[in-house]
């Protein structure tokens, strides 16, 4: 059976047109859920920040006057510096013990697999139940901190004060957070070309120079990936914030984030401020990768 | 009346067949009967209220705070009656978090999604405000319901946030007692009126002190309301009474909160961040701490009874200008809820005496009802509790009735820890407190 060019010409179409059908099916589920959980409420979060008002009561429109406010807004530059505190801490730490942990991983020849996942399991606590853990942890009374204290001799310390509640936190991040890296960083290694160190081993290079020179700048590209994502997660802070201490005390652990929750839900008529902080945010987000991205690429000497 | 009118069809029949009732007889009563019937059934339609339920059926969805770890287990016992009496209703209860309460209340009322709600006094300004909730005035101030009315507390209080009522109240609850180890207190060498001046509060608390084994007092474990406390025995408040313009940065109100920062300047007080809502009732309980500062629903948290003598006294301190800080609770209904009749009687029940002294007996609170301790309140609560209600009654004070209280009340809160860490001075931390309010209400 032989078809006309014509005939031939529909037949393409057709199928082309059912192709094009299927493809849109198996993505809109997709398309659907990005529009629904992302466009939607980035759109929503644009027009509740030109808005005063809460969810129940009606809202009016006040311009740009949430985002002049900010600047004036009690607590917020404690806030601010709370967040790039965490942030610069741990994220250098998160990534130092991630690479650590990978090169130690990457030499063992047994047991590699149980070790990898004594690494990966506190990831794979949720952020609640890990802060939840710490506040046993941290507990004045029967912690385990303290009780070690204790058993060397040594007198209590109150783990959550002013002073401490911080650095909690961020040793909580890295405890979460390093084997997530340390993955990365252990599967990058282990594909790293050998012949490159066995060269350098016959160049008489240490370990130390084979890690400098070989090992780093092999790796930067993960890296650099590395430093943006964990700088963007650490600048979000919040779940193990709110469990463990509540943003206190005397707001020590208020993050920016955690004032966006705090005039969102603390609040029955502050959505207008959470939202013009949660802009200024993503902004500021953009703004530092965009300068991490410079700085790193230029290191790179521009490959 | 329907059973008395058919006892009373049967007793005539029965005499009509025995013979004792002629026909003519029979047939007369037999109307007679009818028409008293129909007499009465029309006498109390007119005394029936405008609001009467008519066949109760539905799914009731109740969406309430956690007062007690049990607080599902309360709610379920008190529908068990209802649903005795009322065979079509089901009950369903969802709790939610005390730090997220208005925005759940929030979007679970604009969704529809529960019936009734447990709403908090610091609330109530938002919902009076709008129609998120129904307005139940004409139902509470319906002349049938009068005798009902009566019997419960804090109307009147209620009617100061506008000239709506959005809800049956339930509890009358104290946001910051001080729980007092009168042992420890003894053992130091005070009695009783160790609290009724700040010096001798003071001195005691320095006896107290076992530096590593016994903190004097425990302050910011649950900092909602303390310091306000401390704001109104000052004679401040957030607003002035015409809610025109801030009224915190008063020296009154920096000389007191000074004197409250320096119990932790002093290491009488545990430093901040030692204990939380919930290790602080379990410290005081296991002697690690003489006085919490706290609120009533602690006591749902510890295993009563304590192995020693203890207290409940007003926070601050003081006889002199003594002020106590409470709320109201209320159930409220959905404006979005189907069936508005069904929820009112089902709201009646749960704040009758007998129930209102249950749910209040199990939750550490006080119940909202003057009948209630003849229906039980008390028999499970803690004594102290029932001991300590006439002081905090005689120094109550409220929330100021403007929208977003609750908001500037956890600001301030933050601000003034500030201080109690040495961050910042008293004065500093007030004129802090000062900048938010200004900031959150524009005044």
């Amino acid at each position: 059976m032989r078809f006309s060019a014509e005939e031939h010409a529909r037949l393409r179409r057709r199928v082309r047109l059912r192709r094009e059908i299927s493809g849109w099916l198996f993505l809109g589920p997709m398309f659907a859920c990005f529009v629904l959980f992302l466009v939607v409420p980035v759109f929503g979060t644009l027009w509740w920040s030109t808005r005063f008002g809460g969810l129940i009561g009606g809202t009016k429109f006040v311009g740009l006057d949430n985002f002049t406010r900010l600047i004036t807004l009690v607590g917020a530059p404690q806030a601010i510096r709370n967040t790039l505190v965490f942030a610069g801490i741990s994220v250098p730490l998160i990534l130092a013990g991630a690479l650590g942990i990978a090169l130690l991983l990457a030499r063992l020849e047994k047991g590699g697999a149980v070790y990898r996942f004594l690494v990966y399991f506190p990831v794979l606590v949720p952020g609640v139940v890990a802060a939840l853990i710490w506040l046993f942890l941290t507990n004045s009374d029967f912690g385990l901190f303290n009780e070690t204290l204790r058993a060397f001799g040594q007198s209590p310390v109150t783990w959550l004060s002013t002073d401490n509640a911080l650095g909690i936190l961020i040793a909580l991040d890295v405890w979460r957070n390093v084997g997530y890296w340390a993955m990365f960083f252990v599967a990058a290694i282990i594909g790293l070309p050998d012949e490159l160190y066995q060269a350098a081993k016959l160049d008489g290079a240490s370990a130390f120079a084979r890690f400098r020179f070989l090992t780093l700048p092999l790796l930067r590209r993960i890296i650099f990936f590395a430093i943006v994502v964990s700088t963007i997660w650490a600048f979000q802070v919040f779940d193990t914030a709110i469990v463990l201490t509540r943003g206190g005390p005397a707001g020590a652990t208020t993050t920016v984030v955690y004032r966006v929750w705090q005039y969102v839900f603390g609040s029955s008529n502050k959505v207008g401020y959470a939202s013009a902080i949660s802009l200024v945010m993503i902004v500021a987000i953009l703004a530092l990768t965009l300068v991490q991205m410079r700085v790193l690429r230029s290191r790179r000497g521009g490959d | 009346m329907n059973r008395r009118l058919n006892r009373e069809i049967c007793t005539l029949a029965e005499a009509h067949i025995a013979g004792k009732l002629s026909r003519r007889s029979f047939v007369t009563r037999l109307l007679g009967l009818g028409l008293s019937a129909t007499a009465v059934a029309s006498i109390s339609a007119e005394f029936r209220p405008a609001h009467a339920a008519s066949d109760l059926k539905g799914n009731v969805r109740f969406l309430v705070g956690p007062w007690s770890p049990q607080e599902v287990d309360h709610h379920k016992k008190i529908s068990e009656g209802f649903t005795a009496l009322h065979p079509d209703v089901t009950f369903e209860f969802r709790l939610y978090d005390w730090e997220t309460d208005d925005q759940e209340i929030n979007t679970s009322a604009t969704a529809g999604a529960h019936d009734i709600y447990m709403i908090t006094e610091s609330a109530y300004p938002d919902y009076e405000a709008n129609e998120a909730f129904v307005d139940l005035t004409s139902r509470i101030n319906d002349p049938a319901f009068a005798e009902e009315k009566a019997k419960y507390l804090y109307f009147d209080r209620t009617l100061g946030f506008g000239p709506r009522i959005m809800g049956l109240p339930i509890s009358f609850h104290v946001e910051s007692a001080l729980f007092v180890n009168m042992d420890m207190v003894k053992a130091a060498g005070f009695d009783e009126t160790f609290a009724d001046s700040w010096d001798s509060f003071r001195n005691c608390l320095a006896k107290l002190n076992k530096p590593g084994e016994v903190y004097p007092i425990a302050l910011g474990v649950q900092p909602y309301g303390e310091w306000y406390q401390v704001l109104r025995a000052a004679g401040g408040s957030f607003l002035t009474p015409d809610l025109s313009s801030a009224n915190v940065n008063k020296p009154e109100v920096i000389d007191a909160t000074a004197r409250m920062a320096s119990l932790f300047t002093d290491k009488l007080a545990a430093p901040l961040g030692t204990y939380n809502y919930d290790d602080g009732p379990a410290a005081f309980a296991g002697g690690k701490v003489a006085i919490l500062s706290i609120d009533l629903a602690a006591t749902t948290v510890v295993k009563l009874p304590l192995p020693f003598n203890w207290k409940l006294i007003p926070n601050p301190p003081q006889a002199a200008g003594r002020m106590n800080f409470n709320d109201i609770t209320y159930y409220m209904i959905n404006s979005k809820s189907s069936n508005t009749d069904l929820m009112w009687e089902v709201a009646k029940w749960w704040t009758t005496g007998e129930h209102d002294a249950y749910w209040a007996d199990n939750s550490g609170t006080y119940p909202a009802r003057v009948d209630a301790l003849s229906n039980g309140y008390g028999t499970k609560a803690a004594p102290q509790l029932a001991e300590a209600l006439p002081s905090y009654q005689k120094f109550s004070v409220g929330l100021e009735s403007f929208a977003g209280w609750a908001s500037v009340e956890s600001l301030a809160s933050a601000e003034v820890q500030k201080c109690f860490t040495g961050d910042v001075s008293a004065k500093e931390a007030i004129a802090n407190v000062e900048s938010v309010v200004k900031q959150e209400t524009g005044h």
